[in-house]
């Protein structure tokens, strides 16, 4: 069986790289190198680049992570450019694009995933303020293989999202729900836009109730900073049994008492963040009630503080 | 086949040497042992029973050349010992892919036809780390090959972006705005060699009327060199003003709304046309140092001086002196257009 090489516009005596050996070389370079060095190079080489099993995983987060976080990532040209590239990668991938790992895209682009990509597994899109609702429904009534979701930091996306996607997604196994840290947002302010930081969410209690209610196998979960209460964790650890992960850095309202009570009932757990500070309620009334202290010192009223 | 070429060619099976054809068509006899290493070469001696004899040699894929198929067999002879540890092959390999890129895609090439995928693995990722953190030209250079995207192809990826109203309305401004700084850059670009070129027949015309005030004092001192250096004076002014015409007329050429710029130029170059009208005898030779001649040192020095000082000064009124260009028969927007940039530039 002897192998026919294709038909080249340029027949050369040079021993042009075939097109399968060029996709298998490609296929070894990352994402940058693909996108920055060999996309334009020439015909032949933009054709094997739009070759769907080369974007079966979209995944910038690499590129990302390698940079402390930008002010220019949350300019609505960058989004643009994300949402584009996102677009494009879901036309070549015809079908076959099953990992998203992407931040700052919008309802534009997610809407085409959601059309486009029945075999979607891992979507992951932090930081993106412009995806609502709407496309998240979408996605959770298209794309019923997903086991992997992270929408943390993005704001506009409430709870009843979250329900959608339990309910349209067996196989959901992975979810992260972090958000912004809220308690001393110095670190992201100058980049993150002011009004975006004030606008995280509140509603703990309704998230946590719709991960407890809908999502049963739900084995790694993060919601860092989340404004859920002792209420919220004991109705996640009942609703969720497989837990074997749990991050709950941040999450102020809860106390440690609450955490260990409510996850006792998890037999598989592995690991578990709790909130890694203490506040003493005497922090957050210095102010208005610091003359309360020498009253409990006097009459020894703290012994009832838990 | 016959029969009784069937019953000759099992026994021969075990034979060690096998008959290749390569691209060239040129046949070969190769060790057993090392061409069953490649799938390819394996299928056609057992399924088909070919390579035993020169009349059925083995005929393979047009990318394996003799040169190839004597490094993909290096190759195999070395792998195919099976007493070699994993770092002695390791380094082998190592060595093996040292060789310039051309070589290296003509033998993927020739490896993936024969089904030989460790040395496929192995040259691709070769190749793949040639390739890694190089731009496209780079890329096109080392491996030779023909820029051949059309503008439109190069922004493929891109026109998703222009969807968003908002995008699209930026990109036009963008797009207008960037035309605009090119053209003004084109115009500014040219009116400062036309400037230049005014300059420098101005320049000229100075210098000579000096040399003429000064040759008049001296009377009748030496009128035969007057005559040659009039000549000599002529043919600096044709040599200059067919050199300012001759780059007008191109600027011209280029720019139609220049033309009201251009229209002080041209009288200048018009009349030094006329001087060179009158003179026809003059030949096309210029010597600079010849308008030197015969005058006193020291006030040559003072010509200099005040050439100089006209120099200066022609070069600071530059604004100025554009204004007054511009100003004859010029429309009041462009003159704003054209001069906010200009004394911007030149403030």
């Amino acid at each position: 069986m002897k192998t026919e090489t294709e038909p080249k516009e340029s027949e050369s005596d040079w021993g042009e790289l075939t097109r399968e050996c060029l996709i298998n070389i490609l296929s070894r370079l990352s994402v940058r190198d693909r996108w920055r060095g060999t996309m334009l190079v020439c015909k032949s080489w933009f054709s094997a680049f739009k070759e769907p099993s080369l974007h079966s995983v979209f995944d910038l987060d690499s590129q990302f992570d390698s940079l402390p976080e930008l002010t220019r990532w949350w300019t609505l040209e960058f989004e643009a450019k994300i949402d584009c590239m996102l677009l494009s990668v879901v036309e070549w991938a015809q079908s076959s694009l099953t990992q998203i790992r992407i931040r700052h895209c919008s309802d534009r682009s997610l809407a085409l995933v959601a059309q486009r990509c029945p075999n979607l597994e891992v979507l992951s899109i932090r930081s993106c303020p412009r995806v609502t609702d709407d496309s998240i429904s979408r996605i959770a009534l298209s794309c019923p293989k997903l086991r992997e979701l992270d929408i943390s930091y993005c704001y506009e996306i409430t709870h009843e999202s979250l329900v959608l996607i339990g309910k349209n997604c067996p196989n959901l196994k992975v979810l992260k729900r972090n958000l912004m840290n809220w308690l001393d947002p110095s670190q992201h302010q100058g980049i993150v836009p002011d009004e975006y930081l004030n606008a995280c969410p509140q509603d703990g209690e309704s998230e946590a109730a719709a991960i407890a209610d809908s999502m049963p196998g739900l084995e790694w979960l993060e919601i860092r900073f989340s404004k859920l209460s002792a209420k919220g964790i004991n109705t996640i650890c009942e609703g969720c049994p497989n837990l074997e992960f749990l991050d709950l850095s941040g999450c102020a309202n809860l106390t440690s008492r609450d955490i260990v009570s409510a996850s006792s009932s998890l037999v598989h757990l592995k690991e578990i963040k709790k909130p890694n500070f203490y506040i003493p309620r005497s922090v957050f009334h210095t102010e208005r009630y610091g003359h309360w202290r020498l009253y409990d010192e006097r009459f020894q009223t703290d012994i009832f503080r838990i | 086949m016959s029969e009784i070429d069937m019953a000759v060619i099992k026994p021969e099976m075990m034979k060690p040497y096998v008959w290749l054809q390569t691209s060239d068509d040129s046949i070969q006899q190769v060790e057993q042992e090392i061409a069953m290493f490649c799938p390819l070469i394996c299928q056609e001696i057992i399924q088909k029973g070919m390579g035993s004899s020169k009349n059925c040699a083995i005929c393979l894929p047009q990318q394996v050349s003799p040169a190839m198929l004597s490094l993909i067999l290096d190759y195999c002879r070395f792998h195919q010992v099976p007493g070699r540890s994993n770092k002695e092959r390791k380094s082998y390999d190592e060595k093996f892919v040292r060789i310039d890129t051309e070589r290296l895609c003509e033998l993927t090439s020739a490896a993936d036809s024969l089904q030989l995928k460790p040395l496929v693995d192995l040259t691709s990722r070769a190749l793949a780390r040639i390739i890694e953190g190089k731009s496209p030209e780079e890329i096109r250079d080392i491996f030779h090959l023909p820029d051949d995207l059309t503008e439109e192809e190069k922004l493929e990826p891109l026109r998703n972006i222009t969807a968003d109203p908002r995008i699209r309305l930026l990109n036009r401004l963008y797009a207008k705005k960037r035309k605009e700084l090119k053209e003004r850059e084109r115009i500014l670009k040219l009116k400062k060699s036309m400037w230049m070129n005014v300059q420098l027949m101005t320049f000229c015309l100075l210098l000579m009327e000096m040399k003429e005030n000064f040759v008049a004092e001296p009377k009748g001192v030496k009128t035969s060199k007057n005559k040659k250096k009039n000549r000599r004076k002529k043919e600096q002014q044709k040599n200059s003003s067919s050199k300012e015409t001759s780059e007008l007329d191109k600027k011209e050429v280029n720019g139609h709304d220049i033309r009201h710029q251009s229209s002080e130029a041209e009288r200048i170059s018009e009349s030094s046309y006329l001087h060179y009208a009158e003179d026809g005898t003059s030949t096309p030779k210029s010597d600079d140092g010849d308008i030197y001649d015969g005058i006193d040192p020291a006030l040559k020095e003072k010509i200099d001086r005040e050439v100089e000082d006209f120099a200066r000064r022609l070069n600071s009124d530059w604004p100025e002196r554009m204004q007054e260009l511009l100003s004859s028969g010029q429309d009041r927007k462009t003159l704003l257009f054209n001069t906010d940039g200009f004394l911007r530039r030149h403030a």
